[in-house]
């Protein structure tokens, strides 16, 4: 719009000059400058109107540091072509309220549909919102544009850390450890549906009274040997280093066939929450959970609360992870945790 | 047809009426008549997997009647043993002999309907006819009908109460395809009835099974050029070395690969192939060949969303991409 005004303004003193030196050919000129100016207006518009964007992953999960490739489809329902477009495209953690942009550039064909590519390259794991947030629509001779913000559609992007495998050893007791309480046919407790119930646990009649899916528990979870618990608190998320030890800590211990629970402070839910971990589908979908949780930066003692809430949960040993990557197994801090080996 | 003689144009032809007899009956789904039918060219199965009441039934029957074949379609329940399929042998008290009564295997077009609710027993006893084209009751062998085309199909994945096939046993099929819903114009035709098994009646044999037969030996003359042998054997390499990808493409896969993308351009009328016609089969044929690891599992990558990046990724050979 700055420069529509900015020409509208050159064309007014173009013409104002004509007049005061009675030249015909300025004033041609300056008219010239307005059907061009009318005309390009009259096109920004019409494309404004008659052109749709969308953005879309393919491939919504990606390896840190390597490239996500996002699409823009523009569906243009006008006869005129777009010459020239430019995209601006926020990537963002889901967390975070400001994120990196992206510039694209492309064009359309009339009345049709054309795909823009475009590449994003996170450097940090977690989840991500990308989305478009606004966009230039220039006029055929690409002197003019309009800028218009679409409605703020947003695309998932997982960007994964590589686990790496740290050597553990699972004692006999650990190995043996049953952690179980409580009569099978006595009921324990009525929780809402987690990935990985059994359909059979479905408790029809709450579920329909509370609109959601319950599950019905009839003793309680057995326990883990291992609980490793995640502090988010002290400062922001860290981010990148943060997952890639609480993965790699937790996919070790999964190697070695030793189920366990991750346990974190969740500031949306305000309360401690805990996952079983007893293969590597569901530490992924652990993973997943995590890159939505927010942090408060509050200092929180985790192992504490999780005490208070789970009385009766016994276990061997418990890995406690926090923002700095320190590592305490048992309470004793543990250096170089790569170069060491886990005994749970 | 480009570089062929009668003989090849009159088989195309030939192919191209049998299309035409089965779109009279099978509205909208023009690609999908096509792929079967290729697969049928190539030699080989087909596994639809789609909700029900879409026409896969209605597509089996269109493909037996333009081609004169016999057909059987079985409902598979999970009370479906291997002998309703493969046949059995019952004692004749008057010859002292076991006499072997078939089953609806012995056939040319099978409809193998909701394969997937059928216990492992009963579909390894029907993949194991596939593959070997044989049906062994009692120690005693016996060849099913030649030709033998086998269309199975599968309720869509996460249905309560179903085995779906593994990944060892879903290799033997060359294709997979999804049939979907059809568009508005073919669906008021559906409900106006012109369209279903009311129509199957309009249908007229082209040809009969050794007219298949013939169709298939033309099918396997054409000719491949070794750098798009090269070109494809990258393309299955890429899928056993993918990052979302945790079971590549086999070497049976390749050899389907080959087979479909000769029939393809068959039915283009081309006696040789191009990379278009690999690209065309590619994902029916690798889509179902395929096993995402837990990580693109967990955060619902689309398997078709993989396989299209690979192909885009293995650059075409080098004359076919001066020739583009």
């Amino acid at each position: 719009m700055l420069r529509f005004l900015f020409f509208a303004g050159a064309m007014a003193a173009l013409l104002y000059i004509a007049v005061i030196y009675a030249s015909n050919s300025l004033v041609i000129l300056a008219f010239a400058g307005i059907l061009l100016m009318a005309a390009a207006f009259l096109y920004l518009l019409l494309i404004r109107f008659c052109t749709r964007f969308s953005l879309e992953i393919p491939i919504s999960m990606v390896q840190q540091e390597m490239p996500a490739e996002f699409e823009i489809k523009i569906e243009n329902k006008s006869i005129l072509p777009v010459v020239k477009l430019k995209f601006q495209t926020v990537c963002k953690l889901s967390i975070e309220k400001s994120g990196k942009k992206i510039w694209t550039q492309g064009a359309a064909d009339a009345y049709g549909n054309t795909i823009v590519k475009g590449k994003l390259t996170p450097y940090v794991s977690g989840g991500y919102h990308v989305y478009i947030k606004k966009i230039k629509i220039y006029d055929l001779t690409g002197i003019f544009s309009i800028t218009r913000y679409p409605g703020k559609e947003i695309s998932r992007l997982y960007v994964m850390p590589e686990p790496e495998e740290y050597a553990v050893t699972v004692s006999e007791a650990s190995r043996h450890f049953t952690g179980e309480s409580g009569d099978d046919a006595e009921l324990f407790q009525i929780r809402p549906f987690r990935d990985g119930d059994r359909l059979q646990s479905i408790h029809w009649k709450m579920s329909a009274k509370t609109d959601e899916l319950m599950i019905r528990e009839n003793h309680a979870s057995a326990g883990c040997p291992v609980v490793l618990f995640l502090d988010f608190g002290g400062k922001k998320k860290g981010g990148g280093n943060f997952y890639a030890l609480a993965l790699s800590l937790s996919y070790s211990l999964t190697a070695a066939k030793c189920p366990h629970y991750v346990v974190w402070y969740s500031v949306t839910e305000q309360d401690i929450m805990r996952a079983k971990v007893e293969n590597e589908e569901c530490l992924y979908q652990l993973l997943l959970r995590l890159f939505d949780e927010e942090t408060d930066g509050a200092n929180r003692d985790i192992r504490m609360l999780y005490c208070e809430k789970y009385r009766t949960d016994y276990w061997i040993t418990d890995i406690f992870v926090n923002q700095n990557c320190n590592v305490l197994i048992n309470g004793n801090l543990t250096e170089r945790i790569k170069e060491v080996e886990l005994i749970v | 047809m480009t570089g062929a003689g009668r003989a090849e144009e009159e088989a195309v032809f030939l192919a191209e009426r049998v299309i035409e007899e089965v779109q009279k009956t099978v509205k909208g789904k023009d690609d999908c008549i096509r792929a079967a039918f290729a697969a049928i060219l190539a030699g080989g199965h087909i596994l639809i997997e789609d909700v029900p009441g879409v026409g896969k039934t209605t597509l089996a029957l269109a493909f037996s009647k333009a081609m004169a074949l016999d057909n059987h379609r079985v409902q598979f329940t999970p009370d479906v043993l291997p002998a309703d399929i493969l046949g059995f042998s019952m004692y004749k008290k008057n010859t002292d002999t076991f006499v072997y009564h078939p089953g609806t295997i012995m056939c040319n077009l099978f409809l193998a309907d909701e394969i997937n609710r059928t216990s492992p027993k009963t579909q390894s006893a029907l993949l194991e006819v596939m593959e070997e084209g044989m049906v062994t009751v009692d120690g005693v062998s016996r060849p099913v009908p030649s030709p033998f085309i086998v269309m199975a199909t599968q309720n869509p994945k996460g249905s309560a109460g179903t085995q779906l096939l593994p990944e060892s046993q879903l290799d033997r099929f060359m294709i997979s395809m999804s049939m979907g819903y059809p568009d508005m114009e073919s669906e008021i035709e559906i409900a106006k009835g012109r369209a279903g098994s009311l129509s199957c009646e309009e249908i007229l044999p082209v040809m009969d099974a050794e007219g298949l037969e013939r169709l298939k030996a033309s099918v396997s003359d054409v000719y491949i050029q070794d750098v798009l042998y090269q070109y494809m054997a990258a393309l299955v390499n890429a899928t056993r070395n993918n990052p979302y990808i945790e079971l590549g493409v086999s070497p049976r896969g390749t050899i389907a690969l080959t087979r479909m993308a000769k029939a393809n351009a068959f039915l283009n009328y081309r006696n040789f192939v191009l990379p278009e016609d690999i690209e065309e089969v590619f994902l029916p044929v690798t889509k179902h060949r395929i096993l995402l690891n837990t990580k693109a599992r967990v955060t619902h990558v689309s398997t078709e969303a993989v396989l299209n990046k690979l192909f885009s990724d293995v650059p075409k050979p080098a004359a076919f991409r001066e020739r583009v």
